[in-house]
């Protein structure tokens, strides 16, 4: 069976394809969304979701979230004594995804869609194959959220013929597409984003401010060391302001507490600048989809930070009008990958549907050009134009500049710039020209851009009818063949913790977390609800800990009632 | 895209189908040709509807249907029929055409607070935009309050005005600020420019993408058509709209883009020169000197001023600088004086070869004595008493050398590019001491006169120049005063002073010319005498 997988960096989800609809399927905790957070218990067995992010401040040495950030990089983070690439700590979170859907059907997931933001990068995409391949999943088909999104909205619009904009903002990524829908064609026009921008950035910045105010307070912590506890309080402070005019940041460390008062209109000012940032690629997509702001019918929210008020109001203020609020921002994503697999399986229901989508980079290569006398060389040569749809098959001809050059080197870049030095390097390819040539050797460089956003290229030369295809090689980001079996063989080595444990592991953890944070007589109580789950866990008896553990998360849920903030 | 490329027959329609058939048409092929299963067929599908739409397009309006973004929002408005007020509750209407017959513009809060004691706050509001759409500019704290603190022209505004009616007012509010930033940008203002754009940029109508982008066209225009804006002033402005290369967002045409940019960059790296003049005042500089040079304009008396205290790393710092200036702006030379970056190398003053020659022809005379003397070696009595004469001879060609050293400045002209590149290259690797030395001019008649010594004396006559002249970098001679009164006081001093070596000179060539005799008397026929 096909699934449909949001991968996100904060979130994760999956969904199926059933009985004409697409369905969440819940995690072992009950719950859709599983946060994108692996960590390593107390006996170095894998721990994803829940469980690991309440660990996330008690053993921060040994969990690790936001990894999304850094894939198609050749960076790498350290768990206990393990090294893990950023797609191999993908791969865990797919791979308990899959076992959700695995144990709540009982059959066998071999393949995935798998959802990325549509201004991912070619290195980013591989990397997210290569993270599936290593979850043990078929990846055929990468989606491009916003496009997953549109499908969601979309697919109940039987007939209607619209144009929406689709405006995803979610933990770390920003993404907007403009779609156009008709006859049963869903057309993406145009897209454009931001890779570095989303929650995550709010928050820090929200953190950054209260480090600020409380930095010549003494006795104030280094904010390295309580870095996820400045996050998680941020969060909740940035989601709390959403509804309240004002409320504090509370951080409590080791007994202590800071705190610092901050309005909305505090909020407002700090996040001006990030605000501002969401403005370009908004511009950018209509000035390329070639649209009006009153030519679109629909402005689609999507991405979890959508949620807050200040985005609402830019998005608001930018169209002047409401969005629509009928997606779920959280879901939309998964349920949209669900929709493409099925397509991808010609499920009879959908066979209507025929979806086409852009590339979201001008893709091209580097030229020297003639300038007054003499040549300049690392000026950009676009091959295939941002926004063109896909697949897309673009030949350009180009000729050697010297006589007797024995060889040129077609470097592969993608990026708007007009310079290659501030482009993106993705490869380069050595072509042996023929001996003896005269100079103006033509050659044709043919890019093409596949439905999953993965690029080849390949050069002729016309005169001798010789071919090359290129070979990425030396991008630290991506991993080879040779690398991805040896990894696999790393992580099928690797232990995972139990999945029947996890509940209980989640409450051990909270507890845990709970102790640090609270102070006094709370602190107290806590400390003594902890040492009665353990008591029970010690004993093995399955009946007593399920009581125990029902029990403590009601009066968890009444402490917490009780504002225990 | 080939010349039998038909979009027509691919889309299977008949040519000129309208726009909603060629949608159809494509939707209805796609589903047979999936993209995913046939890339290729689909790709010259994906191309022939794409062709079909611009045609259908086309058609149908007569102009480029794809007017862009842009163009189509920054186009100006059509003048609209004069507002009217709608129909509102009587009563509301009157009390509320009473609270503004006075309006006051000064007083907005108080009448505001007025209208929402008497509840009619909505028909006052309705009132007040109109007011503001038929006269901006008649009260500007009125829409002030009403942009800020109403949010009108946003979707939160209260009052629900004509779609036109909120059109014209958006309108006349872009052409009122696009007037008032140009009067700060001609009037380079440029903390008013920026304070007000800022503010402005706050505003909630101006979130409006449509408006925003308008404005942004707005002043990317007020840049390209004046000149006198600082570098900081567009980077600021750049900051605030987030115009960057490599998202490419700005919203005009590449090439207008470029041209900014590049603009800047001038701009930018001539205020850094400046700014290198400027310290160069306190603390001369190379680098400092040549920028000040640069900067100096076109006047040649006062680039001759500058240039005259110039050494050799100062003429190297021009160099770089008219290097930087070619690489980088190739349209900047037109700015210099002759449209030359290189303008400089005419301020390089040259030395005269004048005691070169004089000294050349000085040692002729002694070598042509001596090479009389080594042909009859019997007869030194007769060559002492036909020493003046030979003297005199020396004199003579010490005028020919003169007269022969015009043409050669002449001769050499055509070389004169090459001779300085010479120069300049000999005085940056310390061969010589700077480039107003010019290396091919003055070494060619040394090398000549080196060249005869060779033939007739041989060794030793060469000797004698070579060493005569490193004395004279030790202890440089002074020429004879040019003054002819001189030359009948002082006769034996002026010809001792005509070659313009020193005494010291004098005395080793003194030695030497005995040396060389001795030799020609006791070993004739060697090489140290006799030139091969």
């Amino acid at each position: 069976m096909i699934v449909g997988i949001d991968l996100g960096t904060t979130n994760s989800l999956v969904a199926v394809w059933k009985d004409d609809a697409s369905l969440l399927v819940p995690n072992a905790l009950g719950e859709v969304l599983t946060p994108s957070v692996v960590g390593l218990d107390d006996e170095g067995r894998i721990l994803v979701g829940q469980a690991a992010r309440e660990r996330l401040h008690t053993h921060p040495c040994v969990t690790t979230a936001l990894f999304k950030r850094h894939m198609g990089s050749a960076h790498t983070i350290n768990l206990g004594d393990h090294a893990f690439r950023p797609e191999e700590l993908s791969a865990l979170v797919l791979r308990s995804l899959k076992e959700d859907v695995e144990r709540a059907y009982g059959e066998t997931v071999v393949e995935a869609v798998i959802s990325v933001p549509a201004y991912f990068s070619d290195a980013q995409r591989k990397a997210t194959r290569i993270a599936g391949e290593l979850a043990g999943l078929k990846v055929d088909k990468l989606i491009n959220e916003p496009t997953a999104a549109a499908l969601a909205f979309g697919l109940p619009q039987h007939g209607n013929e619209c144009s929406f904009l689709v405006f995803d903002l979610g933990g770390g990524t920003f993404d907007v597409s403009i779609l156009e829908l008709f006859e049963g064609v869903m057309e993406v026009r145009a897209s454009a984003g931001d890779n570095f921008l989303g929650g995550e950035d709010f928050d820090r910045l929200l953190a950054e401010a209260f480090v600020r105010t409380q930095a010549d307070q003494p006795g104030f912590p280094a904010p390295e060391s309580i870095a996820y506890a400045l996050h998680r309080e941020a969060q909740r402070l940035r989601i709390a302001l959403g509804q309240a005019r004002s409320d504090a940041f509370v951080l409590r460390v080791d007994g202590r507490q800071w705190q610092q008062t901050f309005t909305q209109e505090d909020m407002a000012a700090l996040y001006a600048p990030l605000l501002e940032r969401l403005r370009n690629p908004v511009e950018r997509a209509m000035r390329d989809a070639r649209l009006l702001v009153g030519d679109l019918d629909e402005i689609l929210l999507v991405g979890g930070t959508t949620r807050m008020p200040l985005v609402r109001k830019l998005a608001a203020g930018m169209f002047g009008r409401f969005p629509s609020i009928q997606l779920n921002p959280d879901e939309a994503v998964a349920h949209g990958a669900a929709i493409q697999a099925a397509l991808k399986s010609r499920n009879a229901a959908l066979e209507e549907v025929v979806l086409t989508d852009v590339c979201s980079y001008t893709l091209g290569i580097e030229v020297a050009e003639r300038v007054g006398r003499h040549r300049e060389h690392g000026h950009y040569l676009p091959i295939i134009e941002r926004n063109t749809t896909v697949p897309v098959s673009r030949v350009k001809t180009v000729y050697s500049a010297e006589a007797g050059q024995t060889g040129v080197t077609v470097s592969i870049f993608q990026g708007e710039s007009r310079l290659v030095r501030d482009n993106i390097p993705l490869g380069e390819l050595a072509i042996p020209l023929p001996p003896h040539n005269e100079g103006n050797v033509s050659l044709d460089v043919r890019f093409t851009y596949d439905n999953n956003g993965i690029l080849e290229c390949q050069v002729t030369l016309p005169s001798t009818g010789e071919a090359f295809a290129l070979v990425i090689e030396n991008n630290p980001g991506v991993l080879s063949p040779e690398e991805i079996a040896e990894r696999l063989q790393a992580l099928a080595a690797l232990k995972i913790h139990p999945r029947d444990q996890q509940v209980n592991t989640l409450l051990v953890a909270r507890l845990e977390h709970l102790y640090q944070e609270s102070l006094g007589d709370r602190r107290e109580l806590i400390g003594d609800w902890a040492s009665v789950f353990q008591r029970a866990l010690d004993s093995q008896d399955e009946r007593l800990i399920r009581q125990t553990r029902t029990e403590l998360n009601e009066r968890l849920k009444q402490l917490e009632r009780g504002g225990w903030h | 895209m080939d010349a039998t490329f038909d979009c027509w027959t691919i889309l299977d329609l008949p040519a000129r189908s309208d726009e909603r058939s060629v949608k159809r048409q494509y939707a209805r092929l796609l589903k047979v040709t999936r993209p995913d299963e046939d890339p290729i067929a689909f790709q010259q599908l994906r191309e022939a509807y794409e062709r079909a739409l611009q045609l259908a397009r086309e058609g149908d309006d007569g102009v480029g249907g794809d007017a862009s973004f842009v163009q189509t929002s920054a186009a100006p408005l059509v003048q609209r029929p004069a507002p009217v007020t709608r129909p509102v509750v009587r009563s509301a209407q009157e009390q509320a055409a009473e609270l503004l017959e006075h309006f006051n513009d000064d007083a907005v809060d108080h009448c505001w607070t007025e209208a929402v004691a008497k509840g009619i706050e909505a028909t006052v509001e309705a009132l007040l935009f109109v007011r503001c759409v038929q006269a901006p500019d008649a009260s500007p704290n009125l829409l002030r309050w009403g942009l800020e603190t109403r949010q009108w022209l946003t979707p939160w505004q209260q009052v629900r005005p004509r779609q036109s009616d909120q059109e014209r007012l958006g309108h006349l509010l872009s052409l009122g600020l696009y007037h008032r930033l140009e009067q700060y940008m001609a009037a380079g203002d440029e903390t008013r420019f920026i304070d007000c754009l800022e503010h402005h940029c706050r505003q909630g109508w101006l979130g409006d993408l449509a408006r925003r982008q308008t404005l942004q066209v707005q002043v990317l225009d007020l840049f390209f058509n004046h000149g006198n804006w600082s570098p900081g002033l567009f980077e600021r402005v750049r900051q605030l709209f987030g115009w960057d290369t490599e998202s490419a967002v700005v919203p005009v045409v590449d090439e207008q883009w470029h041209t900014l940019l590049t603009r800047n960059e001038e701009k930018k790296w001539l205020g850094e020169l400046r700014a290198l003049a400027r310290l160069g005042e306190q603390h001369p500089a190379p680098s400092a000197n040549a920028a000040a040079l640069f900067l100096t304009g076109s006047s040649a008396e006062r680039l001759q001023a500058r240039a005259a205290t110039f050494t050799e790393a100062d003429w190297q710092a021009c160099e770089q600088l008219s290097q930087a200036f070619i690489t980088r702006f190739p349209d900047w030379p037109k700015r210099f004086p002759d449209h030359n970056p290189w303008f400089w190398k005419a301020l390089v003053g040259h030395e005269r070869p004048q005691h070169v020659m004089k000294r050349a022809c000085a040692a002729m005379t002694i070598t042509l004595a001596l090479g009389m003397n080594g042909l009859h070696p019997a007869e030194l009595p007769v060559m002492v008493i036909m020493s003046p004469i030979l003297i005199l001879l020396g004199v003579l060609s010490a005028y020919m050398g003169k007269w022969l050293l015009e043409h050669w400045v002449t001769f050499t002209e055509p070389f004169y590019d090459l001779d300085q590149r010479v120069s300049a290259w000999c005085a940056r690797h310390q061969l010589t001491r700077d480039r107003r030395h010019l290396v091919i001019r003055n070494s060619v008649p040394m090398l000549a006169v080196a060249f005869i010594l060779w033939k007739w004396l041989g060794l030793l006559g060469v000797v004698t120049f070579v060493v005569t002249g490193l004395i004279g970098k030790l202890q440089p001679g002074r020429a004879a005063p040019v003054d002819r009164q001189y030359r009948w006081r002082r006769p034996l001093q002026a010809i001792y002073r005509i070659a313009g070596i020193s005494v010291l000179q004098w005395l080793f060539c003194l030695f030497m010319v005995g040396l060389i005799l001795y030799v020609q008397q006791n070993m004739p026929g060697t090489l140290l005498t006799q030139g091969a």
